[in-house]
């Protein structure tokens, strides 16, 4: 019988997003850095060529050369090694406060934009507050009082990024939850909490995700920024920032102590960025006609 | 379709229009014809998708290129080929020979920009006026759509969706058009209000005696408004003729199909009549009859090419 | 009109309280004995605990709190420097101008070229012109603003000499420091300008304005900038924040006396005054700049005019 459905099928809206990301090369050239980087960093007792505390005062800020990679430093250290080894510091700073304060986010974020009312708008006025403060000198405020350290760090970078969060995932959620299939879940008696879980957060969740993606390059980039400047992580904990600002005060004669950490940086946000740029288009093909 | 190019006003050619994104090429509009005559109504019916708005976009020459393409085809107004118009020359047939009536009013104003302003702009930019006399015939033509002068300054949002509708249509009447493109003008529409608006045009048209190519998907509103029909199926003209002779005999499967699934009142059937299955996918029509496969007699032959046929008096249609 | 800009700069004072609560209490649970701090290593317990009654941060918290703010927003006070021992508002208002200066070039750096950018990009979809300004705008986003700062003073102080390393004084100790601090900022402009631009493209009322017989230019310039541009007004606002907080790094680089260099040697001798004055101060800036922020979009779009003075027209469009 020829009276059949003529067009093919399609697939689930994941491997539909998953499909489009692949095409596009950009995306796919910021994902496979951030895996390399991440086995990178995982593997980086393994694989470093030295080990990143061992000073060797032959090598004072020797050049770049295949013995050392990337040169070594004021102490003679393999920077190559260190910026291996401090690419956990970076990723994991990166990674685990972006998810912290984004579920810190969907947690006042579903409960403001399911509630509503006061509960609102008491919530909405005190994040007006910590966002009255630029994000940076909020950070540098926290890390200022909490002191240096990895998880002062983690914990002062954050904050600033939760109200951002709440606000994305609220507005979401006031725009679907007077869609009829909310409408109906409530009226067959679901409860609010199996709404929140299965109807309206799997619905957020692209430009959820896109900010996810996005805020880690970001946090990466504050972070180095925070160390640079004395807080954050110091020294002789190997953090890109961190380095930079030691090889700050020599960078006239000997530019490759600063050369190198900021390129992993750079390189590292860029990732993200793509990766993030490449989600979004994928998830929003509106906008990739 | 046999045209006579002396008594047409608007004579569309073997138009074809493709959308090429990321690859794949759609194929919207399939070497459409049809004629429109001077201060007649057309409705050109069809289902969502079936490439009617394209039409009339490439009419009034708002195809976004790329990705749209107009890869062939002629339309003939007034003798003039408007495809072969340069930019330049077809921006002052727009708005001032052919306008368009959008479908949603919601979208199709410009949300930061006052009403009238919005209105006698067009004029300005058609007529030979200071923008004081524009002003003067934009309220002259919020009026003539049953607006008060006195809102010549509001803003869209403070517009209900059917007043929007009237601004819309006095945009489009503001410069005295020969032919409105009016597109699923009352589809967004409440029920009554549908029939106010389309009274209004209705009486506009006539009272200036511009022609009308009317797209919609609602046979009601062509029995009320149009003269003559043609029926769009997955980017081709599958049966035209009088509103008459579409309406009391219909030949073409698919134009069948429409009527039957139109609720009855004086039958006591308790379903409607769905037309099984869904439009063609564009990118990868069936080969003869795009209708093939929906079709209740459908036979192997329907897949070859399929030629118009003559059922007198000027109705057509493409089946065997 | 009138009203919305009352009610909005109404707002500014509670937010500006909560800033303050915030800060102090930041600083509050920090570690760190500031008694201690300014009679310095040589102080015996008893005199730390003098010093500490004379401060009164022997008192509960709530006590300290309300005092603080009594003393700031009461008395204009923003409390003395453990280290310089001179009052925080002086230190703070004689080097407040350095970062302004920075921070508004900048602003105006991000709007003047991040917009022109994310039009021509949007304009040119797809063409050689938007891969240019979508590559620019990427590095921008990417490169962190400290280390491009550095790396422009190895290349055009060092071994150029065109430009002076770092301090204060005519145009040319700007440049560098202005290029650094802004460059994400214009690139997070010029991509928000070109996705608001495409998506304006694509509504129905461009449709109308071509169906009009507009020409391009006044489809650009009526109708699809100025709707493009509302969304980007908070671009805006958020980047002003961005370039205060990057001031500070940067003045850092630079060796710019601005309140970030302040607040900088402050953290580090942990003169909590200073740095609870200076995030505060910014805050207020910032407060300010979203203040103008609002009232630039209320003026841009009506819509949003309407929701402030007639509440229930409002809230009827936006359901």
């Amino acid at each position: 019988m020829p009276k059949k459905d003529a067009r093919p099928k399609k697939d689930s809206p994941f491997a539909q997003v998953a499909r489009r990301l692949s095409k596009n090369n950009v995306a796919m050239a910021g994902l496979a850095i951030i895996l390399l980087l991440s086995l990178a960093a995982i593997l980086a007792p393994i694989i470093m060529p030295y080990d990143y505390t061992a000073m060797d005062m032959r090598n004072m800020y020797a050049k770049p050369s295949l013995e050392h990679l990337f040169g070594a430093d004021d102490l003679g250290r393999d920077i190559f090694s260190r910026l291996l080894y401090g690419s956990r510091a970076s990723l994991s700073m990166g990674i685990l406060s972006t998810l912290l304060s984004t579920a810190a986010g969907i947690a006042i974020g579903s409960v403001v934009g399911y509630y509503g009312g006061t509960v609102d708008n008491v919530i909405m006025r005190l994040l007006d507050i910590i966002q009255a403060i630029p994000g940076m000198l909020l950070a540098i405020a926290i890390s200022a009082a909490l002191g240096s350290g990895f998880l002062n760090t983690i914990l002062a970078l954050s904050i600033g990024g939760v109200p951002m969060t709440v606000r994305l995932l609220r507005g979401s959620i006031m725009s679907l939850r007077n869609l009829e299939y909310i409408e109906a879940a409530e009226k067959i008696n679901c409860s609010k909490l199996r709404i929140m879980l299965f109807h309206i957060l799997p619905n957020s969740l692209a430009p959820l995700i896109v900010s996810v993606t996005m805020g880690i390059g970001n946090t990466i980039l504050a972070a180095a920024s925070l160390s640079y400047i004395g807080l954050g992580i110091q020294p002789p904990t190997p953090e890109w920032g961190a380095m930079l600002s030691a090889g700050k005060a020599v960078i006239s004669k000997y530019p490759h102590l600063c050369i190198f950490p900021g390129l992993c940086i750079m390189i590292v946000v860029l990732a993200f960025n793509m990766l993030g740029d490449g989600l979004r288009d994928a998830m929003d093909p509106k906008l990739k006609s | 379709m046999p045209h006579n190019k002396s008594d047409a006003f608007l004579s569309v050619q073997g138009l074809a229009v493709e959308y090429s994104s990321s690859g794949e090429v759609i194929h919207a509009v399939n070497g459409v014809s049809f004629d429109l005559k001077k201060g007649g109504t057309l409705g050109l019916v069809g289902e969502t998708g079936a490439g009617k708005t394209t039409i009339a976009k490439a009419i009034i020459g708002i195809l976004p290129r790329p990705p749209a393409n107009v890869s062939a085809g002629e339309i003939f107004m007034n003798g003039r080929d408007l495809l072969k118009v340069d930019n330049a020359q077809m921006r002052k047939v727009r708005g001032k020979e052919i306008s368009m009536i959008f479908q949603d009013p919601m979208t199709a104003l410009n949300p930061i920009m006052r009403v009238g302003e919005q209105i006698a702009e067009a004029i300005f930019r058609h007529e030979q006026v200071t923008k004081k006399q524009a002003e003067d015939k934009g309220k002259e033509m919020l009026e003539m759509v049953g607006i008060s002068t006195e809102r010549y300054r509001e803003f869209p949002h403070q517009f209900s969706g059917g007043m929007k509708q009237r601004v819309v249509i006095a945009m489009a009447l503001a410069c005295n058009p020969s032919l409105i493109l009016a597109d699923e003008p009352t589809t967004a529409l409440d029920v009554t209000i549908q029939a106010q608006v389309l009274d209004m045009i209705r009486s506009l048209k006539n009272k200036y005696g511009t022609s009308m190519l009317m797209i919609t998907h609602d046979l009601g509103v062509v029995a009320e408004i149009c003269d003559d029909v043609a029926v769009v199926y997955a980017g081709e003209i599958v049966e035209s003729g009088s509103k008459e002779q579409i309406f009391t005999s219909p030949k073409h499967p698919y134009t069948v199909g429409l009527f039957k699934s139109l609720p009855d009142i004086n039958s006591d059937m308790e379903r409607l009549n769905p037309i099984d299955g869904l439009p063609p996918d564009p990118s990868n029509l069936p080969a003869g009859c795009s209708f093939g496969p929906r079709c209740p007699n459908f036979s192997p032959k329907c897949q070859d090419h399929i030629k118009l046929k003559d059922a007198g008096n000027g109705h057509f249609y493409r089946c065997w | 009109m009138g009203l919305f800009i009352v009610k909005r700069l109404l707002w500014i004072f509670p937010v500006m309280l909560g800033i303050a609560i915030l800060i102090f209490t930041i600083m509050y649970i920090c570690p760190g004995d500031p008694a201690a701090a300014i009679l310095g290593i040589g102080a015996t317990q008893i005199q730390i605990d003098q010093k500490r009654a004379e401060l009164g941060l022997n008192q509960p918290y709530i006590v300290q709190l309300l005092q603080y703010l009594k003393q700031v927003f009461l008395e204009l006070d923003l409390g003395t420097s453990y280290f310089y021992r001179t009052p925080v508002i002086d230190g703070l208002m004689s080097r407040m101008h350095y970062t302004l200066i920075l921070a508004l070039t900048c602003m105006a750096l991000q709007i003047l070229i991040g917009t022109p950018l994310g039009i021509m990009a949007a304009t040119h979809r797809n063409g050689l012109a938007d891969r240019f300004c979508m590559i620019v705008a990427l590095a921008g986003v990417s490169i962190p603003g400290f280390w491009f700062a550095l790396m422009m003073v190895v290349f055009f102080s060092v071994k150029l000499g065109w430009l002076p390393t770092y301090g204060v004084g005519g145009i040319q100790y700007y440049i560098m420091p202005c290029i650094a601090n802004s460059f994400a900022g214009i690139a997070t402009q010029a991509r928000q300008t070109r996705s608001s631009m495409l998506e304006v493209i694509h509504s129905d009322y461009i449709s109308t304005a071509l169906a009009k017989g507009l020409s391009d230019r006044e489809i650009l310039f009526k109708h699809a900038l100025p709707n493009a541009l509302i969304p980007i007004i908070t671009v805006v606002g958020n980047g002003m924040g961005m370039m205060l907080g990057g001031a500070v790094v940067v003045e850092n680089v630079f060796s710019i006396p601005g309140i970030g260099n302040y607040m900088m040697s402050a953290i580090n001798s942990r003169d909590y005054p200073i740095v609870l004055g200076g995030v505060l101060v910014l805050g207020i800036v910032f407060s300010l700049i979203m203040l103008m922020v609002d009232i630039i979009y209320a003026f841009v779009d009506p819509r949003i005019r309407a929701r402030y003075e007639g509440k229930k027209r409002g809230k009827l469009e936006s359901a």
